[in-house]
């Protein structure tokens, strides 16, 4: 248990029965008032983002969230399959816990993962990463107005808005966060 | 010549010439105004043996001894200058002000907080809480802020912030303790419903008083929700927070309000209690709070709430959160000169 008065940023917690990440913490000491941390807490299982305000003196349970660091498999739709490096122990994430991040796992990367209570409950995966290109369209003759784009499938199966000049084979930068073409990267 | 070291908030010393030259002109521009306005300039002391109980405050401390090394006065740096300035008016000085530094021990890290910090009171006499609004907002316009301020009563803030009228969970009599325990059920009960807090357990924390209650849903759905553009005065906070503001007379409401720039609280003005009884009882009740909290009773001066304090009002201004929200800072570091963790 810590007081409210010594929450961090990035520290986790519980709070109604739920993990939480303190994203934000901010000290508020009203000028005739008591002492308060507003601080911005995301679930750590569902993502939801909320403001909660804690006296400083209040008590508040710090959640058991760790990482750990998992070498993903394969996926058969419903569930991701990973493996930890040391121990060879292969674990499940479902996708429902995944939801977006799934169409960004490269098979063989290892990846951090974030459990609570022995579950896991995200998987942490870096802003940007870069693919290879799969299926890639030519682009239609003609079509040369600036800032044209078409479709591609990079190696995971996920499909990426980018410039028509970018090729099958063409290694291109993502953002996981948008899911946006960032630029094309020469190896 | 600008010369910053990195900024660590609890390190490095820093300099902005610049920010010292704007502070020295805005703290010149407010000497002037009051000055020109017939305010007496004083200087009172820093060290006091008895300040004004206030429980919510940790004071600093210091010891004086004598030539011989004897302990002549445990006293305290005072966390405001209001404790002479009202001896002063009620000696007869008539409406005066202070620029002077004041200290307050345990203060968060919070970027806008300094255990040494400079703060601006003036006091009006022959006026109320209401009086000093128009004072405070020509003091505003001559420092270059100018922009339409938004002025609404605290329970209007509640109406439109946290979604539900204050008004209905007042206590209306902060003495009988009955009534206090079901107005603040009723304020929890009201705050869950509309969300604007969540898992406060008021029975787990002990029973957790009116003013605390208040606060926490203030400062997580209200305060947030305050214009940043534009100054904003809250008027007409609740008389159940225990001040040295009067009562208006026949309302749940004192006559205080505060002022907010760029989202920061920069001051708090009353319409000054007078009544010797009132004075008196939260003079007590204070002392009580500080006793149960400390283990024992602070010193305090008995004859205070004795003081013929004629009618006036009094704001008190922070001058450092004043002249970073002017420059257009979100922090008070670079407006205090060697300003390292304090």
């Amino acid at each position: 248990m810590i007081k409210g008065g010594g929450i961090e940023k990035g520290m986790y917690i519980l709070y109604k029965d739920e993990p939480y990440l303190v994203a934000e913490r901010e000290f508020v000491n009203p000028g005739k008032g008591a002492a308060f941390t507003r601080c911005k807490l995301k679930n750590v299982r569902t993502g939801s983002v909320l403001r909660e305000t804690i006296k400083s003196s209040d008590s508040v349970e710090e959640a058991n969230v760790f990482d750990r660091d998992g070498q993903y498999l394969y996926n058969d739709g419903e569930t991701y399959h990973f493996m930890d490096i040391e121990t060879y122990d292969q674990f499940d994430i479902p996708s429902s816990v995944l939801s977006d991040k799934g169409a960004y796992l490269k098979e063989g990367d290892q990846y951090r993962i974030v459990m609570w209570e022995q579950q896991p409950v995200d998987v942490i995966i870096p802003l940007k990463m870069v693919f290879e290109v799969t299926d890639a369209p030519d682009a239609v003759k003609g079509d040369t107005v600036t800032g044209a784009t078409k479709t591609v499938v990079v190696e995971t199966g996920l499909s990426v808005q980018v410039p028509i000049f970018i090729k099958g084979g063409d290694k291109i930068r993502v953002n996981t966060e948008s899911g946006e073409y960032v630029e094309r990267v020469n190896e | 010549m600008l010369f910053r070291a990195t900024h660590f908030y609890y390190s490095c010393a820093m300099i902005d010439l610049e920010c010292l030259r704007r502070r020295a002109s805005i703290v010149n521009a407010i000497r002037r105004f009051f000055d020109s306005r017939g305010y007496l300039s004083v200087e009172t002391p820093i060290l006091a043996r008895t300040p004004i109980p206030e429980s919510h405050i940790q004071l600093l401390r210091t010891r004086i001894r004598d030539h011989q090394g004897k302990a002549v006065a445990d006293l305290a740096l005072l966390p405001s200058p209001e404790y002479y300035l009202k001896r002063l008016l009620a000696a007869g000085s008539g409406s005066l002000y202070e620029i002077t530094r004041s200290f307050r021990n345990g203060e968060p890290p919070s970027g806008i907080h300094s255990a040494e910090f400079t703060m601006l009171e003036y006091y009006t006499v022959d006026a109320d809480g209401d009086d000093s609004i128009p004072i405070t907002l020509e003091l505003l316009k001559t420092l270059g802020i100018d922009r339409e301020p938004l002025v609404l009563t605290m329970d209007e803030a509640w109406r439109r912030w946290a979604g539900f009228a204050l008004e209905d969970v007042v206590p209306p009599d902060s003495g009988n303790q009955a009534t206090v325990r079901a107005v603040t059920a009723a304020l929890t009960r009201r705050a869950r419903e509309s969300g604007t807090i969540g898992a406060v357990h008021p029975e787990e924390t002990g029973g957790e008083d009116w003013p605390d209650l208040f606060y926490r849903i203030f400062v997580n759905a209200v305060e947030p929700e305050l214009p940043r553009d534009r100054p904003v005065i809250i008027t007409r906070y609740p008389d159940a927070i225990p001040t040295l503001a009067r009562r208006i007379p026949g309302t749940v409401w004192a006559d205080r309000w505060e002022l907010y720039l760029g989202g920061m609280e920069i001051a708090n003005c009353y319409g000054e209690e007078t009544h010797r009884e009132r004075l008196r009882s939260f003079f007590t009740a204070e002392r009580d709070r500080i006793a149960k909290h400390d283990g024992a009773a602070p010193e305090i001066d008995r004859s205070f709430p004795d003081l013929h304090l004629p009618r006036c009002s009094g704001v008190a201004l922070g001058v450092d959160r004043l002249v970073a929200a002017i420059i257009g800072d979100a922090t008070i570091d670079r407006v205090i000169s060697f300003f390292e963790f304090r």
